[in-house]
């Protein structure tokens, strides 16, 4: 049995025509880089999500970078983000030179903990930043209630929310920016790096689509400091091929979590399978990953490897632990929920083209590891 | 029509060797800085005989890593050209460093030994000396002009193929930098670059800044403050094949430049080519300089041939970076270039055909000068 964390040999079968009309126009087109091919994409990207403005970078941590450039936060600013996430998520703000004010995650959504925030505000606080993971937005009517009644900028880190919504509005177009990355084994994944920002404010989408230039405006004088983080044409056409099959690979991926729900129910006594966590709010969940919660997770993880299952674990260090972010008041055993988190969890392999059965091979597997664990016991 | 740079001329079969590249990737299920990255980089400092290529996800980037891999950053000073593309100078403030522009040489557009010490400091930690167009910058001169703890970061983002005294553009200073853009000299399918250095260190700390800091073995695992700044597999793959067939490309290329030169002499000095300093030139871009460049423009744009303007403005004054220039009246050189300066058609997908169409157009401009 082989079921690898991720692959897209079907999805790329199946857009293939659409792929070759792509390359047609993009072999006639003198522009390969942030050209033709790309604002075509951008297009498709704000009828998607409803975004006035879609703009086109080359990955989501840089995404998140110029976010907090375009809203001008820099050093002595601090930046609110949960502890719990990719690392992007902190280094983006030390990045700008900022300070990353870490908050504690909920159970269940591994999102921020809205009740936690408002006792890390300071006369500092610039931004909070929530970070949308798996499967779950954070609770964002009690975020933006804090932000503004404190003044804040809201930064969403929804590089993973590509097809979430609240209350009919998608990820990332709740605060003042958001993000969505298309990284390869994305719900809309491209082949190689790539990401966007997604905004309201035209003015911001101005500062934005200068920064990821060099800073340059449309006759080419810097007018600003910037980066060089343009998308690839070739990345946008593929992702336009893809995009019209993205709700019903949502569909199919929902399907997916049923059937890994049914088998992994026996095991309540060993794992968590993911829950949702009700909100007021109508919320559109998208599973992106299917994250379950593990005893003995690293010895699972190794039984499963050696039966050829690709897993993750997302994410073994918190981001207040992560050697980088060192420091006395990021001390072990401040953040119990994201530190338990750390040691348990694992995503299990989720993906349009993956079947059945493979679905329950894993799962076999799985069911087989904590058998000769309860054996021993 | 002859377009300034023609894709579908220079890559007649892309849309075929781009799909058998997709396809082999899915097939695989890498996609990024995996083993078409590594072959890629091997071949490339095989190529250019450097110990280390490390492949970035472009130039500018590679130049903010270079500096930061250095050690170079905030109170540091790094010299770089008044008359150059932007990440020239952004990739110095990105770095937290504080860039001293100096004016360029006339004649090639590029830095100068003489120039480059006059700017000297005690805070001096590198140089940024950018090649350009077609001519290489003197990298010796420059070495032994300086002091040894100064930093050669030899900008070779459009002087891939071209060599210095036999050794390659890249590999003349401390650390080089190339450009894949499409446009480059060796053409990604996007945006990428690389760094060379036979610096083991150096060259250790970049693949971590690559890659948010992870040391490659322990996945999720931060140790240093580090970015995306990564290369795609097709892109690698791509680049490859391209590498294989550089020398022709160049071949081709340098013969057209040598054709327009022959054009540029019969114009009595109306028009100016460019001082190469290198007969083993890498041509990016064919530049020649004139007094009257904007009816030069229009002139060739009438006979459907495209042209373009390179860095119109000096960089110390574009608004980004204003407050770090010495004043309007260091940089008389780069304001010239920016104001005589005019890139012609040049790929090595043209035809004979369409080179002789562009010469003759060069020629009815200077001859009715001369009348």
């Amino acid at each position: 049995m082989s079921v690898p964390f991720f692959q897209i040999t079907e999805g790329f079968t199946r857009a293939l025509p659409l792929l070759e009309e792509g390359l047609a126009e993009f072999h006639r087109q003198s522009g390969w880089v942030n050209d033709q091919q790309v604002r075509a994409f951008e297009q498709a990207i704000a009828t998607y999500t409803g975004a006035p403005h879609a703009i086109a970078t080359g990955n989501a941590t840089d995404s998140l970078i110029i976010c907090l450039m375009a809203l001008g936060i820099g050093p002595g600013d601090e930046v609110i983000v949960p502890c719990y996430s990719f690392f992007a998520s902190v280094s983006c703000i030390l990045q700008v030179g900022a300070t990353p004010v870490f908050v504690d995650i909920e159970p269940g959504s591994y999102a921020i903990d809205c009740s936690l925030i408002e006792a890390c505000i300071t006369r500092r606080t610039r931004a909070i930043m929530p970070v949308h993971l798996f499967r779950q937005m954070a609770e964002m009517d009690a975020l933006m209630d804090i932000a503004c009644r404190h003044g804040l900028k809201v930064v969403e880190d929804s590089a993973e929310g590509i097809g979430m919504r609240w209350n009919d509005r998608h990820a990332g177009l709740i605060g003042d920016l958001g993000v969505l990355s298309f990284f390869p084994t994305k719900t809309l994944g491209a082949l190689g790096d790539a990401g966007m920002v997604l905004t309201r404010d035209a003015d911001l989408a101005r500062r934005v689509r200068q920064i990821l230039d060099n800073g340059r405006d449309a006759s080419g004088l810097a007018q600003c400091l910037g980066y060089n983080s343009r998308m690839d044409d070739l990345q946008a056409l593929w992702l336009r091929a893809r995009l019209p099959e993205l709700d019903q690979e949502i569909e199919r991926r929902a399907a997916l979590r049923d059937a890994y729900d049914l088998h992994l129910g026996p095991l309540g006594e060993y794992l968590q399978v993911p829950v949702t966590l009700p909100r007021a709010a109508r919320q559109r969940c998208v599973d992106y990953v299917y994250l379950i919660e593990a005893q003995n997770r690293d010895g699972l993880v190794e039984h499963l490897a050696a039966r050829g299952v690709g897993v993750e674990a997302y994410y073994p260090l918190p981001l207040h632990l992560q050697p980088v972010c060192a420091g006395p008041t990021h001390a072990e055993g401040r953040f119990p929920v994201a530190e338990r988190a750390a040691t348990r969890a694992l995503g299990l392999p989720l993906y349009a083209d993956l079947s059945a059965s493979d679905v329950a091979s894993v799962c076999q597997a799985i069911t087989e590891f904590y058998a000769a664990a309860g054996a021993q016991s | 029509m002859i377009k300034y740079q023609d894709f579908q001329r220079r890559y007649p079969n892309a849309q075929t060797q781009i799909l058998e590249i997709l396809a082999a990737r899915v097939q695989q299920g890498d996609f990024i800085l995996k083993q078409q990255v590594q072959d890629f980089e091997q071949a490339l400092a095989a190529k250019v005989g450097a110990r280390h290529a490390v492949c970035v996800s472009s130039a500018t980037s590679g130049l903010t890593l270079s500096l930061i891999a250095s050690g170079i950053g905030p109170g540091d000073e790094v010299i770089t050209p008044a008359f150059c593309y932007v990440s020239a100078a952004s990739s110095i403030v990105q770095a937290g460093a504080t860039p001293i522009f100096v004016d360029v040489a006339p004649h090639s557009g590029v830095l100068e030994a003489e120039a480059v010490v006059r700017a000297l400091t005690p805070r001096t930690r590198a140089v940024l000396v950018a090649h350009l167009f077609s001519g290489l910058a003197d990298i010796d001169a420059l070495r032994e002009a300086l002091p040894e703890d100064v930093l050669i970061l030899e900008d070779s983002a459009t002087a891939f193929g071209a060599r210095l005294r036999g050794r390659h553009a890249g590999t003349l200073g401390d650390i080089g930098v190339y450009s894949f853009f499409a446009a480059k000299p060796l053409g990604g399918i996007g945006d990428g670059g690389a760094v060379i250095t036979d610096d083991d260190q150096v060259a250790g700390a970049l693949r971590m800044l690559r890659n948010h800091g992870q040391d490659g073995r322990r996945r999720f695992y931060h140790q240093r403050l580090g970015y995306n700044s990564r290369m795609d597999e097709t892109n690698a793959a791509w680049l490859q094949a391209r590498l294989r067939e550089n020398d022709l490309h160049l071949a081709r290329k340098q013969a057209i430049a040598k054709a327009y030169d022959e054009a540029i002499e019969a114009s009595d000095g109306v028009l100016l080519g460019q001082h190469r300093g290198t007969p083993d030139f890498s041509p990016h871009a064919y530049v020649v300089r004139s007094a009257e460049r904007e009816r030069l423009a229009r002139h060739l744009t009438a006979r459907g041939i495209q042209t373009r303007v390179h860095f119109p403005v000096p960089l110390p004054e574009q608004p980004a970076f204003v407050q770090w220039s010495a004043g309007p009246a260091h940089y008389p050189n780069a304001r010239l270039l920016g104001k005589q300066c005019l890139a012609l058609p040049l790929c090595s997908g043209m035809s004979d055909g369409q080179v002789s169409r562009v010469i003759e157009a060069l020629k009815e401009f200077s001859h009715a000068e001369v009348i």
